[in-house]
């Protein structure tokens, strides 16, 4: 039923990392909802370049620790 | 559930509740072929009425329904408004041709009113369940 995209992170660990940072705390720090951030947690939505960089942000991290592209064939 | 998601379930119920009684009743006490749309012109415009009024409720009461949670409307909301959008625009085409075919092969105008209000509310279920289901499966 979830179509999972292409793009994975590590946001749940990084919260964690980040003195325990609710769902809450970062969807308000990066100005989008908690369920969208619960959404991007799960894989069920990419976020715009601007929120990824805002996400990494808020994280105290770069793009690159946060989000990984893993496409499923190469090319595509 | 966000804010959005419930208001489009409450809108859902509230939109099927409405209009699906209006047809049942219309289309079960009403001989389609000598109907006459001015009997019911009042009705509809009434029905309208109320159907906006619980609009406007439902999207009030969601609110106070879970005051914490994010009334918030961002980029993913958007997108999703724009994906069910899209559907919709494609069903309307249809249902505009649909339309159009009833008025040149010249039915009454009751049955082309009905197919008109019948399209709204499709199109409206249709944006709604459209929006629903990509919630749950993702963008």
């Amino acid at each position: 039923m979830v179509k999972p995209t292409a793009i994975t992170n590590n946001i749940r660990t990084l919260r964690f990392m980040a003195d325990e940072m609710t769902q809450a705390d970062l969807a308000e720090e990066v100005g989008l909802t908690r369920q969208t951030i619960i959404a991007i947690e799960q894989g069920r939505y990419s976020p715009s370049l601007e929120a990824a960089f805002k996400i990494a942000q808020a994280l105290n991290t770069g793009l690159d620790d946060v989000f990984q592209y893993s496409p499923k064939a190469p090319g595509k | 559930m966000s804010y959005m998601e419930r208001t489009y379930y409450g809108v859902l119920v509230v939109t099927i509740a409405c209009f699906g009684w209006y047809f049942v009743d219309v289309f079960t006490g009403v001989d389609i072929a000598t109907a006459d749309i001015g009997e019911f012109t009042s009705r509809i415009w009434i029905m309208f009425g109320i159907y906006i009024v619980l609009v406007i409720v439902t999207a009030v009461a969601t609110h106070f329904a879970d005051s914490g949670a994010d009334d918030e409307f961002d980029e993913r909301d958007s997108q999703i408004d724009m994906y069910a959008e899209r559907i919709c625009s494609y069903f309307q085409a249809g249902a505009l041709l649909g339309i159009l075919a009833l008025v040149m092969y010249q039915f009454s105008s009751f049955v082309i009113a009905h197919v008109v209000l019948g399209a709204i509310v499709l199109t409206t279920v249709l944006g709604l369940g459209v929006r629903l289901y990509l919630y749950r499966r993702g963008v």
